[in-house]
């Protein structure tokens, strides 16, 4: 019997597919052009494909995690289903309030997101609690049965419930929810969706899960197929780093709007996990944009703060900072002589202008290329030819010619300004959490992040670049080593020193309850389960709060806890006093479902002879003049084979560029770049 | 070049995060009404952190009044000085400014800054927006340019005093030592940037891309008409209304923008900064003439203003000031009438606000003092091709609102109502946005300073479009007897108070009738209420 467990990552022009082999460690990758709403049944034909390489019918596949982008897109494109929502009276449109502030400082022109929900489909009703949880006015049943009735004329696809102060008593959400059940479509409770306050973040969150709903239940139908095929066990990928049941995915939805990226974020405590690493800061650069992500203790942080199409979607997610610069990014000169780096991207279509694909304006990738740091058959092991005098062409006149420089240079700036906009990036990212980018490492991986993370470390004077073996489809490993995990939180506000043990357990003993139920209803047998708490904290009068892991229940664990948010403190905004009073705002747990997954998986042996160059070629590595380049191919680099740059090596999913006077070397085993940058 | 500036903007940006997120006014830390900015070496601002617009106007001016005091070559490392009154630059005496020289290889080559705006610097009223104030020294404590902090080492007498001139001294300390340690973190990333490029490089670079952006501007001016483009707004606070006029000239290649028809002072606090208006100035050049240019001081070069003393816009000493931000609405106002000819597709119509309002007491749950206030949104302008958003904060001050939930946790007040005010944005073939309806109940007795905006009229519409509907704030004490303000106040009122203000909704653009029948249906349907002659 196989024992086949198969992931996806879907891209914005590729969906990545690896499937592994539990017994002997086989496995198989792929990279197939992603058609757009059919994401389902790429993933399908994509995996089918290679099970059939290996052998096997479909049905050997036990286990399949994807990590998809449907919700994300919904979001970025605002293609929402009609969605009604049920409210507090008085406060209808707090949604389209949106805080009060304007989109652009400076741009008066500038809009806000599109609503939501429009103003016709917001609805309220009398009902109120107070902050402690009081009710101030009750829910009047002849008023919701009335409310219910004028929904169903207006014909939408879901519902979602925000009522004030919901997350200290749920019971009205509840009993709007009941009346609605009669509609048959899905209905969102703020109180299930995000329990916490500040109501037009709770607001938008709930509405986004009920907007979203049917689109991830659709993508969901699409894998139906391999879900009847007998044993596959199907979770989708989590924002937060976990994976989630098909069901579970299909109440939230807007849980999986950082499916993607989260992918090589876990892959990425794998990686750290098994070569021993507790820093190790990410760069995942894509076609067109780049991930960042740090790992502190092994771990990726988590986040309640992300917007995406200009929604906050304040559900946990794996933090991860996401700028507009990949190797679509396009290069311009602007009015004053400026030369600007994206954030407008060629995407696939029509691609870079040596894709011969339609592209004139040049991009991220004609700069590699024209420099040779890309070679006219890098890509996909030659099957697909780049057109290098065409990217040089383009640079000369777009670029070179307005700047009054040699195309040489024009490359270099454009090479320059988004390895800039990338470690500025990073450099946030570490620097605002108080690590020092120069004791620490970077991961490079997605299609092009190992053809700018040498110059990007080199940057920040991070001394080390380690590449993955399969970096080019890093992230659909990730997925693979992912566990199933639920999530939940409260808003529990107390001040620190006021705090028993009696009366948190009252609380957080509710909450374990409720995700154990769900983790047993979800995996037949009763699992084995870990509890991560999480306690988000903030001085008295502060609004943005620090989690901080409640480790031992008890005194001590809670001190610990303070001791935690103040090295925190200072560590982020450099400052922290030791005596001013603490207060718990939020209460958050992960559950994970322990041992389902595979851990550490590695590729094959690699060969044991000294490899040769497959070529040379002529790179400049400065705007004056090209240095005669030794072109390697991943897979003949035998365990611990050591060298200086410049060197280039190519494989199937991307191409590695190691500068003058850098070292490279072999990792055994796992068979991991390891770049040494010349000082 | 590009780099270095990138790496200037990544310090504003780093700065600005880190004192919304440790900060406990609610004026920072809910609403950001805080912004941080890099300075050259002689005082010029060079990248910004893009949060409120008035305030980097106000830091423009704010350094030279510090540097008129101090000497950069006496400065050391780690020195962090301060300043709060807008008769030494500053713009209210609420929002503090706090600046600390940038040192690479032993030379100054720049200066950091935030500026923030804190909650109570005392003066008679809660919150330090007295709404009775004819005297700045009624509107809390004035701050002078100071050295908080000497080479690392905090001047604690200098602490102590504004701390004990708090309402709330808990958080001053705290708030100030938050802006303090912004300096401290740019201080820190420059000397990195020092030892990548070096002093030389971060000076020249620094130079040049003020240089570039002065030319740039000026080439533009020098190919505008040779004419004089002219725009007044009513500048109402109840009562009479003050005309600020504006004549925007191009003279060679500088623009000369002159105010001299402004109407006089007031003898409240409804006057402007110069530093505010300054501040309205670059705005609307950044926006119009300046549209695409890189944004920096070498703008300023180019631009001429004239500010005759004792306007509106420029008072005498010892004037209240401390309403500096709501004459700036139509300071504004004016700029967008003045400019609109020459740029129709840049400006928009008038947008409302509906002003400050600030309360505070003894809070029951605590027994301590507290005190709190909001400037409020309306409806945004509408422009050449859109209508105006609603429920916005007027282009010149970006602030975000307090949750109510946020709100009612923190202080002994209930939300009623946060929504639109329905048919209050001015009509036009695009009509304005609507204003906001915030409804308070208070829920202990409360001192109240309403610093209301627009109480007379809503703001104006342009090409032939409409005003918007003006501010209505009306009081409802718990017999149920109601009042209307319509002007500056102040009062206590009792606790089951309900205070309910409406904002101004923004002005329309271009004709009523023109309005495209598929807008008018979508309206009346989402209920905006707004209703004349739907077609079917």
């Amino acid at each position: 019997m196989s024992r086949l467990v198969a992931s996806a990552d879907v891209g914005g022009t590729f969906i990545d597919v690896v499937v592994a082999d539990f017994r002997n460690g086989a496995t198989r990758i792929a990279k197939v052009l992603h058609r757009k709403g059919n994401q389902g049944p790429d993933i399908i034909r994509a995996i089918t494909a290679l099970v059939t390489e290996m052998g096997h019918g479909i049905d050997a596949v036990e286990t399949l995690v994807v990590g998809t982008t449907v919700v994300t897109n919904a979001l970025l494109e605002a293609k929402l289903a009609r969605t009604a929502l049920v409210t507090t009276k008085g406060f209808r449109d707090v949604m389209e309030i949106a805080r009060m502030h304007r989109p652009s400082s400076y741009d008066l022109h500038k809009r806000r997101s599109r609503v939501v929900i429009e103003r016709e489909l917001r609805h309220e009703i009398d009902e109120r609690l107070d902050h402690h949880g009081n009710v101030l006015t009750v829910l009047d049943p002849a008023q919701l049965q009335d409310l219910v009735v004028e929904i169903k004329a207006q014909q939408v696809d879901a519902v979602a419930v925000s009522l004030l102060y919901s997350f200290l008593d749920p019971a009205h959400e509840h009993a709007i929810a009941d009346a609605l059940s009669e509609l048959g479509v899905p209905v969102s409770l703020s109180s299930d969706v995000l329990p916490v306050f500040r109501e037009y973040e709770r607001t938008v969150a709930t509405a986004l899960n009920a907007a979203t709903n049917p689109v991830m239940g659709d993508f969901l139908e699409g894998l139906a197929r391999i879900e009847a095929q007998g044993a596959a066990r199907t979770f989708v990928m989590s924002s937060a780093g976990g994976s989630m049941t098909f069901s579970e995915a299909r109440r939230f939805p807007i849980k999986c709007a950082m499916s993607g990226p989260a992918g090589g974020a876990v892959g990425a405590q794998a990686f750290a996990r098994f070569h021993g690493l507790q820093s190790l800061l990410t760069l995942d650069v894509g076609g067109t944009s780049t991930d960042i992500a740090m790992l502190r203790e092994g771990r990726i942080p988590s986040t309640n703060e992300r917007v995406i199409g200009g929604y906050p979607v304040a559900v946990p997610s794996a933090e991860i900072e996401t700028i507009g610069a990949g190797g679509g990014s396009l290069a311009s000169v602007d009015r004053a002589g400026r030369l600007m780096v994206g954030p407008e991207s060629a995407g696939s279509m029509p691609g870079p202008v040596g894709y011969s694909l339609g592209g004139s304006q040049p991009t991220v990738t004609d700069a590699h290329l024209a420099l040779h740091r890309l070679g006219e058959r890098s890509m996909l092991k030659g099957e697909f030819v780049l057109d290098r005098a065409a990217a040089i062409a383009a640079i000369e006149t777009e670029i070179a010619k307005p700047l009054n420089v040699t195309w040489q240079r024009a490359a270099h700036g454009i090479l320059e300004l988004a390895n800039a906009n990338m470690a500025r990036a990073v450099r946030m990212m570490s620097i605002e959490r108080g690590i020092d980018p120069r004791t620490s490492r970077l991961l490079a991986f997605g299609g092009a992040g190992a053809l700018h993370a040498v110059d990007v470390a080199r940057q920040l004077k991070i001394p080390r670049v380690m590449v993955p073996f399969y970096c080019g489809v890093f992230s659909a490993f990730g997925i693979l080593s992912v566990e199933a995990s639920y999530d939940t939180q409260r808003t529990w506000r107390r001040p620190l020193g006021s705090v028993t043990m009696a009366d948190i357990r009252s609380v957080t003993e509710e909450m374990k309850a409720q995700l154990e139920a769900r983790a047993c209803e979800d995996h037949s047998s009763t699992p084995e389960l870990r509890h991560l708490w999480m306690l988000e904290m903030r001085y008295i009068g502060q609004s943005y709060a620090i989690a901080v892991e409640l480790a031992v229940f008890s005194a001590e664990g809670l001190e610990a806890s303070r001791q935690e948010f103040l090295r925190e403190h200072m560590a982020r905004y450099g400052h922290a006093s030791p005596t001013d009073a603490v207060e718990i705002i939020n209460l958050r747990l992960t559950t994970t479902v322990c041992g389902e997954h595979i851990r550490d998986h590695q590729p094959p042996a690699g060969p044991t002879v000294a490899p040769c160059a497959q070529a040379t070629r002529e790179v400049w590595f400065s705007p004056e003049a090209p240095m005669t380049s030794r072109v390697f191919s991943r897979n003949d680099l035998p365990d611990g084979w050591t060298q200086s740059g410049p060197l280039i090596i190519e494989q199937l999913d991307s191409v590695t560029v190691i500068g003058p006077g850098d070292v490279v070397e072999v990792i055994p085993r796992t068979r991991a770049l390891a770049i040494t940058l010349d000082k | 070049m590009e780099l270095i500036m990138n790496s200037l903007g990544g310090i504003c940006e780093e700065m600005a995060d880190a004192l919304v997120r440790s900060s406990r006014s609610p004026n920072i830390k809910e609403r950001r009404d805080c912004s941080c900015c890099v300075y050259t070496a002689k005082g010029e601002i060079v990248a910004q952190a893009e949060h409120i617009p008035i305030h980097l106007g106000v830091m423009a001016g704010a350094l030279r009044f510090i540097l008129e005091d101090f000497s950069p070559r006496n400065m050391r490392e780690g020195d962090v000085y301060m300043v709060n009154d807008p008769y030494f630059g500053a713009n209210h005496l609420p929002d503090f400014i706090i600046v600390g020289p940038l040192f690479v290889g032993g030379s100054v080559v720049g200066f950091a800054a935030s500026m923030a705006h804190h909650t109570d610097v005392g003066g008679i009223s809660p919150r330090s927006m007295p709404a009775n104030a004819t005297e700045i020294f009624q509107e809390g404590l004035r701050i002078p340019p100071v050295k908080l902090v000497d080479a690392g080492v905090l001047n604690e007498a200098v602490e102590r005093i504004i701390v004990t001139n708090s309402r709330l001294p808990e958080e001053r300390r705290a708030d100030l030592m938050a802006q303090v340690a912004t300096i401290v973190v740019a201080q820190k990333r420059l000397q990195e940037m020092g030892a990548l490029y070096g002093a030389g490089e971060i000076v020249a670079t620094m130079s040049d891309v003020l240089d570039r952006s002065e030319a740039a501007l000026r080439s533009v001016i020098g190919a505008l008409p040779r004419q004089r483009f002219q725009g007044v707004s009513l500048a109402d606070f109840g009562g009479s209304a003050i005309p600020v006029c504006v004549a925007i000239e191009p003279r060679g290649n500088t623009l000369v923008i002159d105010f001299s028809d402004t109407g006089g002072q007031t003898s409240s606090p409804f006057n402007s900064s110069v530093a505010a208006t300054l501040a309205c100035v670059f705005m609307a050049v950044r926006i119009t003439v300046a549209e695409g240019l890189a944004v920096n001081a070498g703008l300023y070069r180019a631009i001429e203003v004239k500010l005759p003393t004792g306007t509106i816009l420029n008072p005498y000493f010892p004037a209240a000031i401390s309403a500096a931000a709501q004459v700036s609405y139509h300071t504004f106002e004016a700029l967008m009438a003045a400019f609109a000819v020459l740029y129709p597709n840049q400006v928009i119509a008038g947008s409302g606000g509906g002003g400050v309002f600030s309360f505070g007491g003894t809070n029951p749950e605590t027994g301590r003092l507290f005190a709190y206030g909001e400037a409020l949104g309306g409806g945004s302008g509408a422009s050449v091709s859109a209508d105006g958003e609603s429920g916005m904060i007027p282009p010149i001050a970006n602030l975000h609102d307090t949750p109510v939930e946020a709100l009612e946790m923190s202080l002994p007040v209930r939300i009623d109502r946060y929504e639109l005010v329905e048919d209050s944005g001015g009509p036009g073939k695009f009509r304005g946005g609507f204003g906001l309806r915030r409804a308070f109940r208070m829920l202990t007795d409360v001192r109240c300073s309403f610093q209301v905006s627009m109480p007379t009229h809503g703001p104006i519409g342009l090409a032939g479009g409409q005003r918007g509907r003006r501010t209505e704030i009306v009081i409802t004490d718990p017999s149920g007897a109601m009042r209307r303000i319509d002007r500056f106040s102040e009062i206590t009122v009792d606790s089951g108070t309900l205070i309910n203000i409406e904002t101004a909704g923004g002005g329309g653009y271009g004709d009523a009738e023109e309005r495209d029948g598929q807008a008018r249906r979508d309206d009346a349907r989402r209920g905006y209420g707004f209703t004349p002659q739907v077609p079917a």
